[in-house]
């Protein structure tokens, strides 16, 4: 039975990273201007030198055939060459960026259920009552603010003026480290504001669904025996209410990294962290075309990846479930 | 008469709500300075009205820019844009959103099972990485971005339009019309369209505030169309122009906090008519 | 509790960062997108990295003079059909081999060889290019090329003993640098720093500087906060952020050096839409464009009035700086009147609206497209605002460079959809560059003249036989005579020439001089190593 399960869901992400293959394959044919121009002309060289680019990059053969051969390179890994730095392989750039990204955006996801899990409790048993407000709105706001300016604004107070943390970058180029964990601060101390504000971002949505949840929880039967049985409130809070949410905050986890990957391009270009988002951004700066196209299948796979682990975690997590085959 | 009784129960139920009314007030006061703006602003939205980065005066509220051009008039002008992306885009996902939702879930079998596959890739695929892909080719304009953000867009209002559409399908009145002969197409707008209009409605307000929201971070990143400043642009102008360096607060601080004060007032407004019109169904 | 311990370990650790007091940092605002390839090298941001590492043949200068380097003279002969090189015998490479003439004579049939932007300007001009002896390299010229030593001096050598067995030099990354110059390449990441120590056995002199870390910021805030800080010493170009110099001028361990540029700001019509072919309609656009406004606004000041005849004041020794624009002298009311009248002589009536019709009974309304550059956007709409005093419609476009320029230059290919461009280039100070813009032989669709649409028999004719002009006083007066035609033809419209501004903090290292030098096409006031060369720290 699990097996048969597995496969069916790997088979589903591998279908979701096909269609993404194909609509980067797509997009550059479907928009206005000759593909030529798009993906040769980053090289501004002489035309005989472009005819030659034409020929490397395959442009001159049928779209089947084009498709085909990319789909072949793509499943070697092999997304192209960079036009910005040219003749750099999109490849390799993503490679030295996804690390930074996966830092950050991982740190992020756990602040987030963090941050989430105690304020949802804290709106849940309070319910109705000024706390609930007062954490709802406050959450509420920190989801409509766009997140690239609450990233300026924390930029501006604790890089700026403050001088606490710096002001971009992600570790101290050039530094002679007295020890690992001189190194680890370095970087950590770097990853601060990234993190601090995605999370600000992004940990409304956890804070909503436990409150749910557990205002539901709550009425049940056997939270009400453990008050009466005299345990203290927080041992109730924590012990057994809290348990039960998390199977929504895993659900809602494979969500939260599609989220996280936009969130990242936003954080890394304010902070000038060199991770993917911010490869992202400097593709679109310098119209990089491949590495620009080259990120989104990164973005891609990390959320199907995300996805896809989730998934396998919830059924760990809940026996219940009996997935139909 | 009927129908008017309905509606004005539920503006109650609407009106009771501290943080609907409050949010319904600041769109108001929005769409009245966009509507107004050529009254309520002192210079126009391009002109060098001083030197560049004067502080916050008398004479120019919110200062100025790095060209001198007052920020309160850019402002003011900027919401014309930004409201005006918001309500194409969610406009536009309205319709696309409504429309497939209606017709996977009215018609089933394979048409559905088609609409719904498509509708799971868009909803997997990270959104704002496809949406930068796309404008990077188009190049700058309003348009690029409403085109962009109505691809990612409608999905999620499709699917909750389908589970409602199903849900309601089966419903007696609709066997009853289907008996005494009435069209696909009638039973479609007559019965159908009316049950999920509360949905459709509130989806609709809360996509306003994404498309806000996604207008601003995508002329952010510098895919907005210079010459139609909306308060995305003027943010990306900002930090290309060094305000914070230059300690131009005035400059950073209001397009953020408008960008912030109207999707709240959005959000707002579609949670609460969200409980009132899901509540109300639930009871029919 | 133990959070705050954590804290306090992570703030202690960071603080427990050695850096080097013997370390020049420099600010750069993209990545060079040659990466260590100084085949492909072309743009400002290329050699400054990869100026530290390789090394010119000479230093043209932006006042015309040219600095001997590794050649340490030249001479051509009384047929004035031969270049001979002499090289400094004391050149090596950083690997210990010595740098010879067959070097030379590599890179430059290697850049001939497959077009590379480096060094290829002089491939129609030269036959043959011979070793002669181990310091000496002869080029044979096809037939008379003015500029030779400016144009091609600049080109940056390679070692011959590694890029020959380099299969595909278009393709290669360099990851191990081998050059001449006075450092070394200790680690570069694309898109993040370079980190160069110094060439210990560097053969001109001892370099002071232990080190140089180029330092990537695609966010010039933060740049400019870094620099502010001390964490940078040098950002060697700040053109297009001049909002941000007054801070900087206020910091007193803090030098702003604004330097004029060979930079001309234009706005170009299509020549094949009616009626920017019309030489009397460009005139009378000359003189309503407001450029006044476009260097107050657009360029903040930083800047000068334009020449009418092309070639930047900067440019000392071929600009015609009698030619100073027309509109100059007036009141803007005067202008406009005069512009207006112009107009109405050439009978574009006003109609509907109070627009003017042009030629064929349409409305003229015209799109001027630029890139996202926002000093760019900014001159486009103050040109749009002096059109409307004219009588003339127009909306501004903005595109990215790489779509726009695409759509104009491969026009052949598409319609011909653009109208107007507000542009900006930086040019060689020799004049062989503006002939070759404006001139190009044979025609390439990069080109000015090209990709406008603009011919005229007189000017081109002249503009081609100054590039073959050995005689220097002849040439001269070619140049200053074409800039008088160019002036009244006005193919282009210029609008301003920018500074080129750049700053560095005086409290760690001593020694900043100022040669502006040009090569590879650019302009490094302070950046090249004829600059860092002189710079040491301070004790």
């Amino acid at each position: 039975m699990s097996g048969h399960w597995l496969i069916r869901r790997i088979a589903t992400s591998a279908l979701v990273l096909f269609v993404a293959l194909a609509v980067n394959f797509a997009i550059p044919r479907l928009m206005p201007g000759s593909p030529v121009d798009l993906l040769a002309g980053g090289a501004k060289l002489s035309t005989e030198a472009r005819e030659a680019l034409v020929t490397r990059f395959g442009l001159d053969a049928s779209l089947g055939e084009q498709f085909w051969r990319y789909l072949l390179g793509a499943a070697q890994g092999d997304l192209g060459l960079s036009f910005a730095y040219f003749p750099r392989p999109v490849r390799e750039l993503v490679a030295q960026a996804l690390p930074w990204t996966l830092l950050v955006i991982l740190s992020s996801l756990v602040l987030q259920v963090l941050i989430g899990y105690f304020a949802g409790v804290a709106s849940a048993w309070n319910a109705g009552s000024r706390t609930d407000t007062v954490l709802s709105t406050v959450s509420l706001v920190f989801f409509s603010t766009p997140l690239f300016w609450v990233a300026m604004v924390l930029l501006y107070v604790f890089g700026f003026q403050l001088g606490w943390l710096p002001l971009g970058g992600a570790y101290t180029i050039g530094a002679a480290y007295t020890s690992l964990f001189a190194r680890v601060g370095d970087i950590v101390s770097h990853a601060v504001l990234p993190v601090v504000s995605l999370t600000l971002a992004q940990y409304a949505a956890y804070q909503l669904i436990l409150r749910n949840n557990l205002i539901g929880v709550r009425k049940e039967q056997y939270v009400l025996i453990a008050e009466a049985k005299g345990l203290s409130d927080a041992k109730v809070k924590h012990k057994h209410a809290a348990r039960n949410a998390l199977l929504p905050v895993v659900t809602f986890l494979g969500l939260s990294f599609a989220m996280s990957v936009g969130g990242a391009v936003f954080v890394e270009s304010v902070f000038s962290y060199p991770g993917i988002g911010k490869l992202m951004y400097d593709s679109v700066v310098s119209r990089d075309y491949p590495t620009l196209q080259g990120c989104f299948l990164v973005f891609a796979l990390v959320v199907v990846a995300g996805n896809f682990l989730v998934d396998v975690a919830y059924r760990f997590l809940d026996p219940r479930i009996q997935y139909a085959s | 008469m009927k129908r008017q009784e309905k509606w004005l129960r539920l503006w109650r139920r609407f009106s009771r709500r501290k943080t609907a009314v409050f949010g319904l007030c600041v769109v108001g006061v929005f769409i009245v300075a966009t509507l107004l703006a050529p009254v309520i602003v002192p210079y126009g939205p391009s002109d060098r009205a001083g030197e560049p980065f004067e502080a916050p005066s008398s004479s120019h509220w919110l200062g100025t820019n790095d060209i001198g051009v007052d920020v309160f008039s850019e402002l003011v002008y900027a919401s014309r844009i930004s409201l005006l992306v918001g309500l194409v885009a969610a406009g536009v996902i309205v319709l696309v959103g409504t429309t497939v939702g209606l017709i996977a879930g009215y018609f089933g079998g394979y048409v559905d099972e088609a609409l719904m596959r498509v509708t799971d890739l868009v909803l997997i695929l990270p959104r704002l990485p496809l949406m930068i892909v796309m404008a990077a080719y188009l190049g700058p304009s309003i348009w690029t971005i409403v085109l962009v953000y109505s691809v990612v867009g409608w999905a999620s209002l499709a699917r909750q339009i389908r589970a409602q559409v199903l849900s309601i399908r089966e419903s007696s009145f609709i066997e009853a019309s289907r008996a005494l002969g009435a069209g696909k197409g009638q039973i479609i707008t007559d019965h159908v369209l009316p049950n999920v209009i509360g949905i459709v409605l509130a989806n609709g307000v809360m996509e306003i505030m994404f498309a806000i929201l996604a207008e601003s971070g995508l002329s952010f990143l510098g895919l907005g169309d210079p010459t139609h400043k909306s308060w995305g642009v003027m943010l990306y102008f900002a930090q290309l122009q060094g305000a914070f360096l230059r300690g131009a607060w005035w400059w950073i601080f209001p397009p953020g906090l408008c960008i912030a004060a109207l999707a709240c007032a959005f959000n707002f407004v579609g949670t609460a008519l969200n409980d009132v019109l899901s509540f109300s169904e639930a009871r029919q | 509790m133990r959070w705050r311990a954590l804290w306090l370990g992570v703030v202690l650790a960071a603080g427990c960062i050695e850096s080097n007091p013997n370390r020049l940092n420099i600010g750069w605002s993209e990545s060079p997108q040659a990466g260590m390839n100084p085949f492909l090298a072309r743009n400002e941001g290329d050699y400054l990295f990869l100026g530290l590492v390789y090394e010119p043949l000479c230093m043209p200068m932006l006042d015309g003079s040219i600095e001997p380097w590794l050649a340490k003279s030249w001479d051509l002969d009384e047929a004035q059909k031969q270049w001979t090189l002499h090289l400094d015998e004391r050149a090596t490479w950083s690997d210990g081999e010595p740098l010879t003439a067959e070097d030379v004579k590599f890179t430059f049939e290697a850049a001939y060889e497959n077009d590379f932007a480096l060094g290829s300007t002089s491939k129609a001009f030269v036959e043959s290019i011979e070793a002669v002896d181990a310091h000496t390299v002869r080029f044979q010229m096809k037939g008379d090329f003015a500029a030779f030593l400016p144009i091609a001096g600049g080109t940056l050598i390679m070692p011959e003993h590694i890029w020959s067995r380099v299969e595909d030099i278009a393709l290669e990354q360099n990851p191990v640098p081998v050059g001449s110059g006075p450092f070394v390449v200790r680690e570069f990441q694309p898109r993040a720093f370079l980190h160069a120590v110094r060439n210990e056995s560097y053969w001109r002199k001892d370099v002071d500087i232990e080190e140089i870390v180029i330092r990537v910021f695609m966010n010039l805030e933060a740049e400019v906060a870094a620099f502010k800080a001390g964490e940078l010493d040098l950002m060697p170009d700040l053109s297009g952020s001049e909002s941000l110099i007054p801070p900087l001028e206020e910091d007193d361990n803090i030098e702003v050096l604004i330097d004029r540029a060979p930079h001309v700001l234009y706005l170009a019509a299509n020549h094949r839409i009616a009626p920017w072919g019309d030489r009397e309609f460009r005139q009378a656009i000359d003189l309503a464009v407001n450029k006044r406004a476009v260097l107050e606004t657009s360029l903040a000041g930083y800047g000068e009035m334009p020449l009418m005849g092309y070639v930047p004041p900067v440019v000392t020794k071929w600009a015609n700086t009698a030619l100073t624009w027309r509109g100059a002298e007036m009141s803007d009311g005067e202008r406009i009147e005069t512009a207006n009248a112009l107009l109405d002589d050439l009978n574009f009536l006003r109609g509907k609206d109070s627009v003017r019709i042009g030629p064929e009974g349409e409305p003229l309304s015209f799109t001027i497209s630029t890139i996202t550059y926002p000093s760019y956007i900014r001159a486009a709409e103050l040109i749009k605002e002096s059109f409307a005093e004219i009588g003339i419609d127009a909306r501004v476009s903005v595109s990215d460079p790489e779509s726009l320029y695409g759509g104009i230059v491969f026009s052949g290919k598409r319609p011909l959809d653009w109208d107007l461009l507000v542009h900006g280039s930086m040019m060689n100070p020799d004049p062989d560059h503006f002939a070759r813009e404006f001139a190009p032989e044979p025609p390439n669709p990069w080109d000015n003249a090209v990709a406008i649409g603009w011919e005229n028999e007189e000017i081109q004719s002249l503009l081609r036989a100054s590039r073959k002009e050995m005689d220097a006083a002849r040439r001269l007066e070619m140049v200053m005579r074409v800039q008088e035609l160019f002036a009244e033809e006005l193919p282009v419209i210029t609008l301003a020439h920018r500074t080129h501004p750049a700053a560095y903090r005086t409290d760690k290292f001593t020694g900043w001089t100022h040669h502006p030098v040009h090569y590879g096409g650019m302009v490094h006031p302070l950046g090249s190593i004829i600059n860092l060369l002189s710079v040491e720290p301070k004790e």
